[in-house]
């Protein structure tokens, strides 16, 4: 990061003098400051980075709005996917309250079977962990879900399933209450954890 | 007893005061860090809450240079102090460094304590120009995807500005 505050070369956005900015359509990472004048001095704001999501991490680049959080939930809760092509899965995350951890299965949808877990340290702003890689194959159904344990971290968006996203479909939401084993129960117009 | 400051931004030391025991009559004054060269001072009557008095002549303070501000308390029962502070905390401008204090002077306190908040003596700091913060409602969005930005405890005129890395 340090490095490329040594890069940056801020210029004027015309046009916009107030409190409050929309960035219109960004398609690369971008900084954004404010340049305050009175009289004679000057002063300029922290840089503010926003950047890009990464097309592979399918869940979050939906960018569904959150609709609650920080709610007492027992579950284990997540989606079932499928992927349109074969691959790996290398990581394992989501967002969920700020500095909760929760651990994260990857779950084989026919056998129930559990792939990889990892513990992840819950950011709302989301949050993963690398894992050994997983071979994925195209077509066939797995489950991915966070294991909420009563710590006031779970959350929620509205959604419509299924859909595609980066490389897979998202085939529907699932959750199983008090368990750690593969979610049970589906909706499709929700996004639970 | 006071804290020792660092201003963000060039501006001016309008005021000084604090908050101490009702009716009692204090000195406080504004010091220039490490030099310990006293910029300011004037006598303030506490009246329990927060109390300032103006200053004939504004002290023009630089962005980045130290400060310290310190209430003289000559044993008239009157001092107070907080605790569960936690050092450095910035606000408005100005980054409080810790608490300062130095026992039986007027000179300026050398002694920091970042837990503690002892005297109370305080300052107005007026910016000529203060970027403030900048929060954003989101700060990863998908390609094509859109933010918005705010700025928040500014002083002066915006201008926004941006950059992608070169």
């Amino acid at each position: 990061m340090a490095g490329e505050y040594c890069n940056l070369n801020f210029t004027d956005i015309p046009g916009q003098f107030g409190t409050q900015l929309y960035t219109g359509a960004l398609n690369q990472k971008t900084y954004f400051r404010t340049l305050i004048t009175a009289g004679a001095c000057s002063d300029t704001s922290n840089a503010l980075e926003i950047s890009i999501i990464d097309p592979t991490y399918a869940l979050q680049s939906l960018d569904l709005a959150l609709v609650n959080q920080n709610i007492n939930w027992d579950y284990n809760m997540g989606y079932r996917f499928r992927p349109v092509q074969d691959g790996q899965i290398t990581e394992l995350g989501g967002r969920w309250t700020d500095g909760v951890s929760h651990t994260v299965r990857l779950y084989d949808f026919s056998t129930g079977n559990v792939l990889a877990s990892t513990t992840v340290m819950g950011s709302v702003s989301w949050k993963y962990n690398s894992i050994v890689p997983v071979n994925v194959t195209s077509g066939t159904d797995y489950v991915v879900a966070v294991r909420l344990n009563n710590q006031n971290s779970g959350l929620y968006s509205n959604a419509s399933l299924p859909t595609n996203s980066g490389n897979l479909e998202i085939v529907n939401t699932l959750y199983r209450a008090s368990s750690d084993l593969i979610p049970n129960t589906a909706v499709t117009n929700r996004m639970y954890g | 007893m006071g804290y020792r400051f660092e201003v963000s931004a060039d501006g001016d030391i309008t005021a000084l005061g604090g908050k101490w025991t009702t009716g009692i009559t204090h000195t406080v004054r504004l010091f220039a860090y490490p030099a310990g060269t006293q910029l300011a001072s004037i006598n303030v009557t506490g009246d329990g809450n927060w109390k300032y008095a103006n200053l004939g002549t504004a002290v023009s303070v630089t962005q980045g240079s130290q400060y310290v501000v310190a209430v003289r308390l000559n044993s008239q029962s009157s001092g107070q102090y907080s605790n569960t502070v936690n050092f450095p905390y910035s606000y408005g401008g100005i980054e409080i460094l810790g608490t300062a204090f130095l026992r039986a002077s007027n000179a300026m306190p050398t002694n920091l304590n970042l837990t503690n908040s002892y005297g109370q003596a305080d300052v107005i700091f007026q910016p000529c120009a203060y970027a403030g913060s900048l929060s954003a409602n989101k700060t990863s969005v998908i390609p094509g995807g859109s933010a918005t930005l705010t700025v928040s405890n500014f002083t002066g005129s915006i201008k926004w500005q941006e950059s992608t890395v070169i």
